[in-house]
């Protein structure tokens, strides 16, 4: 898997000056689970939206492996339903777009649009919804009878039962209680230790610090930094100059520092790498 | 300080539905208090707002509200002491402009044109919103949006607010800007209480009281200090501690006291 965007302008229609992306410009590669960060209006939903074509870019070109997005013109894209196959996005708040009547026919509308078979999509969908947690007893019940971070879990199973390659999730924890939001982070750890890369917008950044191998940091519509989370959020001057707030990590980090503990940030990405952390060093 | 809100042996259930959303809930609210409701999804926290709001009619128990019982004929009396902001800052903008929209709080109450100004301007100021009263609400934040409608509900001399997962849909930083917002409202104006609906145990932990729901229960209520000191309790019902405990047990745990504490 491979994401390049190569000079990438994007601009809304009725803005004149404003460019929502501007000169934006940075490859991922391989197996990933990216974070993209920065504040609201910073440009990180435009920017996922160019990762299946939704937008098209004013200027500069997207390529998703072997797929070219180019500048908007009348043309209309080749092969749109292969990117749209291999690039599955997540919505916010992705419970609103249920609608059929069982939850497992509204997990096998999505794999239905590309060409399975019914009994195929079925499949896919028992497959998927079992991945996310969901087991045979909500099969036939109503997806408004359900909580709401049910109803977010059956959503996202009807995005992984199109098996796309790349899983692309806005913010995809907000509203959720905290038990829902981990399950839901766990979810889509083990997504990615079985293959799949994940880009996700993300305002939480303990959760990035923890979960994501690459953060790209947005600020005003540009790229400042496609890092490793850990050589973005240990530094101060990066967080500074991208007004991102630091992790609640970030403050006991500091302090043992302080207090003369020789750790090693890289190593730190949660509260329990925190303290093995802590005890290399005691006894050291 | 006396009661506000006191709730009686309220149940509620969804029509032909034979589960309890709410089952069996008393409790008060004294004048003055910041009381903030935890609870999974599901819990039944969202339901009891929108019943306190007067927009869902319940079935079993009784709710006074500033000594007046909440039903029918009551509600438009209660409306005027009592008011909600939802989660979703764009389902709650009225107006063409930040200033249409605290007008049209004002405009309900039959205050006149003439005096409705300064009354804006008043409240604009005090939610920090005073330089974008012209605005649309498409160039504002969803946490600029959500100031607003607290302003409308200050316009309107409402004396209890009710916030239903007001921050859930905003940023950070718009997040902070809310909650520093409602406590420095209540601090400021003795006679405002405030009811909180939240995931965040970090936001909970800086009310008065919290309120924790279970299936439409009341499975425990304190100040935030015990409540959190039950940290397995919550855990098992699909909550959490703030960060600041869950590291501060870690590091007992570990046993590097010199490192707690400071904060």
């Amino acid at each position: 898997m491979a994401i390049t965007f190569e000079n990438v302008y994007y601009q809304y229609k009725n803005e004149d000056k404003n460019y929502s992306l501007n000169d934006i410009t940075f490859d991922l590669e391989g197996h990933f689970f990216a974070g993209v960060i920065g504040e609201t209006g910073s440009g990180k939903s435009t920017l996922i939206q160019h990762i299946n074509a939704l937008l098209r870019p004013s200027k500069g070109l997207v390529k998703i492996d072997d797929f070219t997005v180019q500048v908007q013109n009348k043309k209309k894209l080749k092969k749109i339903k292969e990117l749209r196959k291999k690039v599955g996005v997540v919505f916010q708040f992705p419970e609103y777009q249920l609608f059929e009547d069982t939850v497992l026919k509204d997990v096998a509308f999505g794999p239905k649009n590309f060409n399975v078979s019914k009994e195929d999509a079925i499949k896919k969908a028992k497959k998927a919804l079992k991945m996310v947690g969901i087991d045979e007893s909500y099969y036939e019940k109503s997806p408004f009878e359900l909580s709401g971070g049910e109803r977010r879990k059956v959503a996202i199973a009807g995005i992984i039962a199109i098996e796309p390659e790349i899983l692309v999730l806005d913010e995809p924890c907000a509203g959720l209680d905290p038990k829902s939001s981990s399950e839901m982070m766990e979810l889509f750890l083990n997504l990615y230790n079985q293959g799949l890369s994940l880009i996700m917008v993300s305002h939480n950044m303990d959760i990035v610090l923890k979960y994501c191998t690459k953060c790209l940091v947005l600020n005003r519509g540009k790229l400042l930094y496609n890092l490793k989370p850990t050589e973005f959020f240990y530094n101060e001057m990066y967080l500074n100059t991208a007004k991102i707030n630091e992790p609640n990590l970030l403050y006991y980090v500091k302090m043992a520092l302080k207090k003369n503990y020789k750790l090693d940030v890289n190593n730190i990405k949660d509260i329990s790498s925190f303290i093995l952390e802590l005890k290399r060093c005691k006894n050291a | 300080m006396p009661n506000v809100i006191e709730v009686k042996n309220l149940s509620y259930c969804y029509d032909n539905d034979e589960k309890l959303i709410l089952d069996n809930i008393s409790f008060h609210i004294q004048k003055g208090e910041y009381v903030t409701f935890i609870g999974c999804n599901g819990s039944g926290k969202s339901t009891l707002m929108k019943i306190l709001m007067g927009l869902i009619e319940i079935k079993k128990g009784n709710i006074y509200i500033n000594n007046l019982l909440l039903n029918e004929r009551n509600l438009l009396e209660i409306r005027k002491h009592i008011g909600i902001v939802f989660q979703n800052p764009d389902n709650q903008f009225i107006g063409a402009t930040v200033k249409d929209d605290i007008a049209f709080g004002l405009e309900n109450m039959c205050i006149k044109q003439k005096d409705m100004d300064p009354l804006i301007e008043e409240y604009a100021a005090k939610v920090g919103m005073i330089e974008y009263l012209d605005k649309e609400p498409s160039s504002l934040s969803g946490g600029q949006k959500q100031r607003v409608a607290i302003a409308d509900a200050l316009s309107m001399n409402l004396d209890i607010i009710l916030l239903d997962e007001a921050t859930a849909m905003l940023d950070p930083k718009g997040r902070e800007e809310i909650v520093s917002l409602t406590h420095k409202m209540q601090k400021e104006n003795e006679n405002l209480t405030i009811l909180n609906v939240t995931h965040h145990m970090e936001e909970a932990f800086l009310s008065d009281r919290i309120i924790v729901l279970n299936k439409g229960k009341i499975v425990l209520e304190g100040k935030p200090k015990d409540v959190f000191a039950k940290g397995d309790f919550l855990k098992s019902i699909g909550l959490d501690l703030p960060f600041s405990l869950k590291m501060e047990n870690a590091l007992k745990e570990a046993g590097f006291l010199n490192l707690l504490g400071e904060k």
